[in-house]
């Protein structure tokens, strides 16, 4: 039993919110609205007000409970060190044990997020009528040809042909001494940015990694818990620690900040109590970004030139929800003929934060734009990142603006200049594949 | 409770979306920074975003007699923004905009919702800058920090809010507006008004726009850090600085309390067998700062320093900086609760009242890190406590009763930056003779003459 299903253990972290107000100038949300109840001392108050009977979950209340993107900012910037992240994880998990889901929802999360195998195939389907059910844009992604529920002009990237995790083949030659790696691809480098998974194998096996790319690995679960759905969410958490039990790792790398969150912190939580409590403990200890892996562990940096002007977005779950900070701005540093250019406030939530541009979408793209405006003072050519979502989030705004800039994962660039090595004479590397 | 055809007007008035009634958001507006005061819901909020839209929902308060509650970021701790007979919240963060900075005037003027750091922030590419600086300084709005008259760090050398505003145009509790000051520095006509409204603590109308000086960015700057092993030797070396005519930007003084909880949350090497550490920082024009640093570090050493530190490098400066800066959020978890004070004495008697607040503490069996400003006077005992638990609350209580008690004591005044608001009201009588009071009573009737601008705060209720 933990804050998930107890928001009461959590009551005497509610009292020690000072209401001095410090986070409303960490708070993305706030600053678009301006109002208290979106900001975590407001929404910590209204919280309390459920809890002492002055109101009930309602409609309302949810709504402000989802009126925030996670992104940490408020803990990371509270003098008195509340955690405000499992207060409104919990509060979530207590309005849908007193709500329920919702048609829509119960339908995703139970329907299809439950079981593994439905999901896999839905998605495989997905990437087969992508092309009827979006007109294809910019080389990212396209926008939808019917109303599909989300905005028109939205920019969505294509779902690959092919999973990479159907696709991807490990090389038995190369890595076979050092550390037995598991690959923990989350769902959007699998079917959406394929190219990032193909980086991270060829980055982890040139480094003598044995790496392994369990098919039957599972959605972290994120937009489950997020939304308040623990049993769901417990489920999946459970399929994918018993995934990892039978591979028995090293270690477990992640390329995505959120799956990397849910494997270091969130699965401690949901499995808190339970029979596999001691496993999550476990692995999550064993989990690393890959930027912070590299780092480690050690690795060869690369030698191919590549001539890019490249800026890092901070996804809020890499640096508040891991501290990684250093790591990646290292990794881009070391590439030669990288121009880095740290962008201002680099750390500042994109807006994305996964479903919330879904159902908030205007909001998300105002938060966006403080975004696009860093980014393009820095006149790079390319910004990278750690996060898919933090990437189509950028990809689809910045397209809008009409702002050429390439959105990336660093290990693309490392990779990238991984495959330039010995290749000086080509010159700009700028017009290559840009799926590395 | 509002009646419904008011509400029906405000609606009206500012359309749907800036009108809210949602009890999941009026549980929101019942506080603000200010701790043991209780929770205030007010029974509407209203978040206009232009002066016309101001005077609108102030026309129909006027006419429905609402309460009316003007509120910036509410980050005060004097209990200003409690809306305390329910009544309407006027919300100003909608009216966010820096109207003009105007370079050769060297003034900003602004609407009062601007966040004091997005000013500095606008004004840095000018090598300009809006010098009051509260804690708050990322957070509080210019038009809350007006009508608190903010200080900060740098009040020694910079002076507070009141010494920057030259001109505000105000709504006044019957719906007009009304403009005061301008851009000029020398303006003698008329009565003061905006010296007036400045401090008022939002009790005579609302501030719609904001016209302040402006001050070159110092271009270069020293920092320094010295302990002492007892108040005295601190207070001297404090005397000794002025001596030299030497005006620091920062003279920050942090008792032993204070050492030991931030040595405790970020173990950054002070002493703890200290009774007090100061932080000086000089700036200026490079040539006088590198006269001036010598004679600061002289004047510490001849004062019996047990160490001193001159920062030779920005990292080095961060790390002194580090103690002043994480002494709250370092006290803050020491106990569940924290109740910042702001009283206030003259210089030379600053460890007096170090001692006095020392010797309350013990008295009432209480914890109180005290930190503040040793270069004006202003003191921040700051009690750590448990506000559930009443028998401590009633012992904290008399200490701050003592405390204030002190203060007048020594020369001093209720609150130096603050604000009376709520919190300081009841000792009102004790700096202030009858005949004061009733002055500002009555400008507070000649304006407000139904009672209904942010009643209750500092002159209390009015009849």
């Amino acid at each position: 039993m933990g804050y998930f299903d107890d928001l009461s253990l959590l009551d005497r972290m509610l009292k020690q919110c000072g209401k001095c107000g410090f986070c409303q100038a960490h708070c993305p949300v706030y600053k678009q609205l301006f109002t208290e109840s979106v900001v975590a001392r407001g929404r910590i108050r209204m919280i309390k007000a459920v809890r002492d009977g002055s109101t009930a979950w309602s409609r309302q209340a949810v709504d402000r409970l989802h009126t925030c993107t996670l992104c940490l900012g408020c803990a990371a910037g509270c003098p008195t060190g509340v955690r405000t992240e499992e207060i409104f994880l919990g509060a979530r998990a207590q309005a849908v044990r007193h709500r329920g889901l919702g048609g829509l929802r119960w339908l995703v999360f139970r329907g299809l997020l439950h079981n593994p195998s439905v999901f896999r195939a839905l998605l495989h389907a997905g990437a087969r009528t992508w092309p009827l059910l979006f007109r294809s844009g910019p080389e990212a992604g396209g926008s939808p040809r019917l109303p599909l529920g989300i905005s028109m002009r939205r920019v969505v990237p294509r779902l690959a042909p092919t999973p990479f995790l159907k696709s991807a083949t490990v090389n038995q030659d190369r890595g076979t001494r050092g550390a037995r790696v598991l690959f923990f691809t989350g769902c959007l480098i699998n079917y959406v940015y394929t190219g990032v998974g193909r980086a991270v194998l060829e980055v982890l096996e040139r480094n003598g990694a044995q790496v392994l790319l369990p098919r039957e690995q599972h959605c972290c679960g994120t937009p489950v818990f997020a939304y308040g759905d623990v049993m769901t969410a417990r489920q999946m958490a459970r399929h994918n620690l018993q995934v990892i039990q039978k591979y028995r790792p090293d270690v477990i790398v992640t390329a995505c900040a959120t799956c990397g969150s849910a494997l270091k912190k969130h699965y401690v939580s949901l499995c808190e109590g339970g029979a596999l409590e001691d496993a999550a403990r476990r692995w999550a200890a064993c989990t690393y970004d890959i930027s912070e892996y590299l780092m480690e562990a050690g690795y060869r940096p690369p030698e191919g030139r590549i001539f890019m002007s490249v800026t890092y977005h901070d996804p809020c779950h890499l640096l508040r929800g891991q501290g990684v900070y250093e790591q990646p701005r290292r990794l881009l540093g070391g590439i030669p003929g990288i121009e880095f250019r740290e962008m201002a406030s680099a750390d500042r939530c994109c807006g994305g934060a996964g479903s919330f541009s879904l159902t908030h979408y205007a909001l998300s793209l105002a938060i966006t734009e403080e975004k696009l405006r860093s980014i393009r003072k820095t006149g790079a050519d390319a910004v990278a990142t750690g996060c898919g979502a933090c990437r189509m989030q950028i990809e689809d705004a910045a397209h809008q603006a009409g702002m050429p800039v390439r959105v990336m994962h660093t290990l693309e660039l490392v990779a990238m200049s991984y495959k330039a090595e010995g290749k000086e004479d080509r010159g700009d590397e700028r017009g290559s594949d840009r799926s590395v | 409770m509002l009646s419904v055809e008011a509400l029906r007007q405000l609606r009206a008035a500012l359309g749907e979306d800036k009108v809210l009634t949602d009890i999941e958001d009026l549980v929101c507006y019942s506080f603000d920074a200010a701790g043991g005061l209780g929770e205030h819901v007010p029974g509407v909020v209203v978040m206009p975003s232009t002066a016309g839209e101001v005077q609108a929902v102030v026309r129909i308060a006027d006419k429905y007699s609402i309460p009316v509650y003007p509120r910036g970021s509410a980050t005060n701790l004097s209990g200003g923004a409690l809306p305390e007979r329910g009544g309407m919240v006027v919300s100003l963060l909608r009216m966010n905009r820096i109207l003009e900075v105007d370079t050769d005037n060297l003034t900003a003027t602004v609407e009062p919702g601007v966040i004091i750091q997005d000013l500095n922030d606008a004004c840095a590419p000018y090598g300009l800058m809006y010098p009051p600086d509260p804690g708050t300084v990322a957070q509080a709005t210019m038009g809350g920090s007006v009508a608190e008259c903010s200080g900060g760090l740098r009040g020694l050398k910079y002076g507070v809010t009141k010494h920057y505003v030259l001109g505000l145009s105000v709504v006044l509790p019957n719906g007009e507006v009304a403009r005061f000051g301008g851009k000029t520095v020398k303006n003698v006509s008329g009565y003061d008004m905006v010296q007036l409204f400045t401090g008022s603590e939002g009790t005579l109308g609302i501030i719609t726009e904001i016209t302040v000086k402006l001050l070159p960015l110092p271009e270069f700057r020293q920092t320094m850090m010295a302990a002492f092993l007892n108040l005295d030797s601190a207070g001297r070396a404090v005397a000794r600085i002025i001596e030299h005519r030497v005006i620091p930007a920062t003279l920050e003084i942090l008792d032993n309390t204070t050492i030991r909880a931030v040595e405790e949350y970020n173990r950054c090497g002070l002493p703890l067998d200290a009774a007090a550490i100061l932080l000086i920082e000089v700036d200026g024009v490079k040539e006088a700062v590198e006269r001036e640093a010598p004679k600061v570090m002289t004047a510490l050493l001849d004062s019996g320093a047990s160490f001193v530190r001159l920062a030779e490098t920005e990292r080095e400066r961060e790390q002194l900086w580090t103690a002043r800066r994480t002494a709250l959020p370092a006290l803050s978890r020491v106990r569940p609760n924290m109740l910042v004070e702001d009283a206030t004495v003259p210089r030379s008697r600053v460890p007096e009242m170090l001692r006095e607040i020392g010797k309350i503490a013990e008295k009432y069996g209480i914890s109180i890190g005290t930190m503040g400003h040793a270069g004006d006077g202003n003191l921040h005992p700051t009690i750590l406590t448990d506000i559930s638990d009443e028998q401590e609350m009633a012992r904290v209580r008399q200490a701050i009763d003592e405390i204030y008690a002190a203060a007048l004591r020594l020369g001093g005044t209720l609150s130096g930056e603050h604000g009376i608001g709520r919190t300081k009201q009841k000792y009102m009588e004790m700096e202030f003779s009858e005949a004061a009071l009733e002055t500002m009573r009555a400008v507070k009737r000649a304006l407000d003459p139904k009672g209904l601008m942010n009643p209750g705060k500092l002159v209390g209720e009015v009849k």
